[in-house]
């Protein structure tokens, strides 16, 4: 009770500070009246009596702000005033405010920008209930080798079968051709983005929904009527949303399937890509659209996740996950078809991209140069503030001598860092926030529309604010502290007497501006090395070699299937297209293939010899295809045309995948086996024979090692008709493509035609890392500016201080030479530590790069001189411009000025 | 010349209750009062009384409020509470308990047993 009425006493002081101090005045002059006036009566004369009565009362000032903080004046109230005092400071010194809270402003926005996204990905919870308890999925098998596929076999027995999750879902992407009945006007086949899930997807993970109802266990049963589930931005951006989409048909890649419900805009699952609708995986089999085979046990494409019943740890689910999988994986490997998993293991899937070890250091680099950057901005502050204080020297001092404590002009110092790292960081967060949006649209804006819309929330949240306030409070003790206490330290005479020390004496605040002097030389080295290393290796990547020749290269795809056109339709059409394409005066060569180079990675299959199962990659391919795309035939021979009719099915192998499976021997002639697409039994297993060897390439994805052990099939006729025709031109690409589709346009009108030249293909995979190339260079080159306008800075501040001592020796028959050399001396050590500093530094900086960057590109000897070398001249010149200056000034008007 | 003690602290905040107990006076009065009444002895800073003052008032112990002097002259009056009263008692209590003590120790003649 005492403590509240002490606390509302004190709110009432806040209010009426100003007239407490003027009553307190009023008081102090009635003692002082009343003294003089005995005094008076004691025999003084008036003017005695008051001089008098002042000595006796000592000061007033003390004595009344003594009392008001006694009273309890609210500390709040001095904060108010003292930062209002803060902000008549800095409106005084506009040039200096717009400096110090652009550096500070541009720094913390760049760290806010950096903390947006990965809080976007990390940090941010999952839109779905509990998210907490989503767990993610993995392999590893007996050799050590880490996956996340699985086959839908695999999924049905680890949903069935766990007793510690409350379900298992499965996930897989497929783009799609959605089309509205033929009842409706015929129309156009739209392009989306189907993530084919299970049915518990919706149910396990929380989904909610806005419209209709959700997918549920039922629907993914084998000849349930087929259901999807549209995204709420696909439905309004495609069907108006209108209410009665619920209970329409439409056609998915020909075949009918009912819209029975519509999920709600936040609602994205566990990937930033939005699906624009969701459909059960054995529905997605039957209307061919699931991008593996629902049936094998080794054919794995699906992303499996789960959650976890309350009180069940990881560790025990995992473990119960791997028994249900191990009996029936140990029968197939003793019929020789199957891998054997030897663990299922879980991760926590809160977020988007949960954190982990890997994920930590990948992000190490980045984190690093951001924080350097603020770094260097807070060094620069510190300088600035230092030679502010030189300037007010003087009114500290007399404050101090009057009476002020020294606790309370350190507090109106700090408020004034604290003013300026406040309105720096309300800059930054404007910034952060605008250019990290603006660069997300630009980057998934150059996405084509089959990327699938990313949905990453990248405006500030809480979470980002209080990053910003952490950054404010650690950039004002970096910046504000040392120079305030140094300000308000008690050596007042020093001061009034006319501050800089002369001839040699130590300088005040030297110690600190000389560790600021090789700090920035240090850090601008850093965050430079770390810039060229990162522009470095994106640019490796970018001219990676993928070991093919596709520059002249296009993927056409005729038709999906679409408005009901009976299958055989569409495939005389596509091989009608193929033939007439073959034909066409601009066309080198062209080939059927099932996965397209550079569009992703792709499937592994278990390859079994008669003993062992090997995992390799594989492709389906037609004759011409290595010819398409520049492959080297190193032994045997490629497929002909002969061998598509052939009994005996033919394979061609990459000489990484001949060394893996027969390293004894040649590897022509040998057999693979290869698990059918449909049927699982042992009976179904085709034979490949090898009949040639080709060189490695790159055909993946371009930030993993080469393709490894690869395999092309020969497809089977059956096979052909699902199958992307390649085009290789004789020249440039770009003259064939209106031709194609011209060309397609006459043998099919009712079939649209996608185009993709393959360059452009691999370019999109590049795409993020051209872009983190770009922002590294752009932070890179900010650093530099700041440390540079730093550097300057302090060495000017430096050579300012010494003015006195130079000006001596000027008057005493110094050359210009001399001051320089004076000045030179000195500075140079500092900057040379700092390189050597920044040197190790450096060493240590790319090796963490090099174990953290996939595509890593050292920076070369040639980089880590230049870039010392080009600092190391640009202190040079920051060092002799003050110190020429200093050293014209004429000598007696620097002596005489106190 | 008269001998000026310094002020034992903790001692002033006990002097000025008694002197308000007497009587509601203005920080003049109150230093004025124990100037005398203690024989020039004890001197009050006034750079110590009036934090004093607003310490014991932000306490409860005394109220204040500007009322006019015989003289006319505007000044602040303090006033003791009943809190502050019961303060008084206290600490004059501890302080006799401190004398005596004090006393008893200086008292004592011979050796220590």
């Amino acid at each position: 009770m005492a403590a509240l009425r002490e606390a509302w006493r004190r709110l009432r002081a806040l209010a009426g500070a100003a007239s407490l101090r003027r009553e307190l005045d009023d008081e102090m002059r009635f003692h002082l009246d009343s003294l003089a006036r005995d005094l008076e009566h004691e025999g003084l004369g008036a003017g005695e009596a008051r001089a008098a009565a002042r000595r006796r009362f000592g000061n007033p000032l003390a004595t009344r702000e003594r009392s008001a903080e006694a009273r309890g004046l609210p500390r709040l109230e001095s904060v108010v005033s003292d930062v209002r005092y803060g902000g008549r400071m800095l409106r005084r010194s506009p040039g200096f405010a717009v400096i110090a809270i652009g550096a500070i402003g541009l720094a913390i926005g760049v760290n806010c920008g950096f903390f947006t996204v990965i809080d976007a990905l990390v940090f941010e919870p999952l839109a779905v209930t509990d998210p907490s308890a989503i767990v993610h999925l993995r392999t590893l098998d007996d050799r050590g080798v880490d996956g996340q596929l699985f086959s839908y076999v695999e999924y049905a027995e680890l949903d069935a079968g766990t007793r510690l999750l409350t379900g298992v879902t499965a996930f897989a992407w497929r783009p799609v051709a959605l089309a509205p009945t033929t009842a409706e006007r015929g129309g156009d086949a739209l392009l989306a983005n189907a993530a084919c899930v299970s049915g518990n997807y919706f149910s396990v993970l929380g989904g909610p929904i806005v419209l209709g109802r959700a997918l549920v266990a039922a629907d993914e049963r084998a000849g349930a009527a087929p259901a999807i589930v549209l995204s709420q931005r696909f439905w309004e951006a495609h069907f108006g949303a209108a209410r009665d989409v619920i209970g329409r048909s439409v056609l998915v890649d020909g075949r009918q399937v009912t819209i029975v419900g519509v999920a709600r805009r936040d609602f994205i699952g566990i990937q930033p890509r939005l699906p624009d609708l969701w459909m059960p995986i054995a529905v997605a089999g039957d209307v061919g659209a699931t991008p593996g085979r629902a049936s094998p046990r080794a054919d794995r494409f699906l992303e499996l996740n789960g959650r976890l019943r309350p009180g069940v740890t990881r560790a025990r689910a995992g473990a119960e996950l791997s028994t249900i999988l191990r009996e029936p994986e140990q029968r197939e490997v003793a019929e020789g078809t199957g891998r054997r998993v030897s663990a299922v293991w879980l991760t926590s899937q809160s977020s988007l991209v949960p954190m982990s070890a890997e994920l930590a250091m990948l992000a190490a680099p980045g984190l690093l140069v951001v924080l350097l950057v603020l770094v260097i901005a807070c060094a620069n502050l510190a300088t600035l503030l230092l030679a502010r204080a030189l300037v007010r020297q003087r009114e500290i001092a007399v404050r101090l001598a009057v009476g002020a404590s020294r606790g309370r002009l350190l507090r109106q110092l700090l408020t004034e860092s604290l003013l300026i790292a406040a309105l720096g960081a309300a800059l930054g967060l404007a910034l952060a926030d605008w250019g990290v949006v603006a660069m997300a649209r630009a980057m998934f804006g150059a996405f084509p529309p089959e990327a699938g819309t990313i949905v990453l929330d990248l405006h500030a949240n809480w979470r980002v604010l209080a990053y910003a306030a952490a950054l404010v409070v650690v950039s004002v003790v970096a910046f504000g502290l040392a120079p305030a206490l140094q300000a308000t330290s008690p050596d007042v005479s020093a001061q009034l007497k006319g501050g800089d020390s002369a001839l040699g004496g130590r300088i005040r605040g030297s110690r600190l501006r000389d560790v600021l002097v090789a700090a920035q030389v240090a850090a601008c080295v850093v965050v430079t090395v770390a810039a060229g290393i990162l522009v470095q290796s994106m640019r490796r990547l970018a001219n990676v070699d993928t070991g093919l020749q596709t520059a002249s290269v296009v993927a056409a795809d005729l038709g999906f299937e679409t408005s009901g056109r009976p299958p055989r339709v569409l495939a005389a059409a596509r091989q009608t297209f193929a033939a007439r394409v073959r034909a066409l005066p601009g066309v080198r060569s062209a080939a059927l293939v099932d996965l397209v180079p550079f569009s992703g990675g792709a499937a592994t299959m278990a390859i079994a010899d008669r003993t062992t199962t090997t995992a390799v990659r594989s492709n389906l391919v037609t004759a011409g295809y290595f010819n398409v795309v520049g492959q080297r035939l190193l032994q045997g021979r490629v497929f002909a045309e002969s061998d598509n009719g052939s009994v005996t099915l033919t394979a061609v192998v990459t000489a990484a995948a001949a060394r893996a499976l027969w390293p004894a021997r040649s590897a022509i002639g040998q057999m693979i086996r290869v698990p059918l697409p449909v049927a699982p039994t042992p009976a179904d297993i085709r034979a490949y024979e090898v009949i040639g060897v080709v060189s490695d390439a790159r055909s993946g994805w371009m930030w993993e090692r080469d393709d490894g052990a690869y395999a092309y099939l020969s497809a089977s006729p059956a096979e052909r008709e699902a199958l992307t025709l390649l085009v290789r031109a004789d020249d440039s690409a770009r003259d064939l493509l209106p031709v194609l589709r011209e060309l397609a346009h006459d043998v099919d009108p009712r079939s649209p035609l996608r185009l993709r030249r393959l360059p452009d293909v691999l370019e999109l995979q590049l795409l993020p890392f051209r872009y983190s190339a770009g922002v590294a260079a752009a932070v890179g080159a900010l650093a530099l500016a700041l440390a540079c306008v730093g550097l300057y800075g302090v060495v000017a501040f430096a050579v300012r201080q010494r003015r006195r001592e130079v000006a001596v020796h000027v008057a005493m028959g110094a050359t210009t030479s001399d001051v320089l050399r004076l000045v030179l001396r000195r500075e140079l050590r500092l900057v040379l530590a700092g390189l050597a500093a920044a040197l190790a530094l450096s060493g240590a900086e790319a090796r963490l790069f090099a174990s953290v960057l996939v595509p890593f590109a050292p920076l070369g000897a040639t980089g880590f001189v230049l870039i010392p070398a080009a600092i190391f001249c640009v202190a040079i010149m920051a060092i002799l411009v003050p110190a020429l200056s200093a050293s014209r000034v004429e000598p007696m008007r620097v002596l005489r000025q106190d | 010349m008269t001998d000026r003690r310094e002020l034992l602290p903790g001692m002033l905040e006990m002097l000025v209750l008694k002197t308000l107990s007497l009587a509601p006076l203005h920080g003049y009065g109150i230093a004025q009062h124990i100037q005398r009444l203690s024989g020039e002895v004890l001197r009050i800073e006034e750079g110590s009384l009036y934090p004093a003052l607003q310490r014991m008032q932000a306490k409860g112990w005394v109220s204040s409020e500007w009322k006019l002097t015989p003289t006319k002259r505007r000044a602040r009056y303090y006033r003791l509470t009943a809190a502050g009263r019961k303060r008084l008692g206290h600490e004059a209590t501890g302080f006799d308990r401190v004398v005596q003590a004090v006393g008893r120790v200086m008292r004592t003649e011979g050796g220590i047993p």
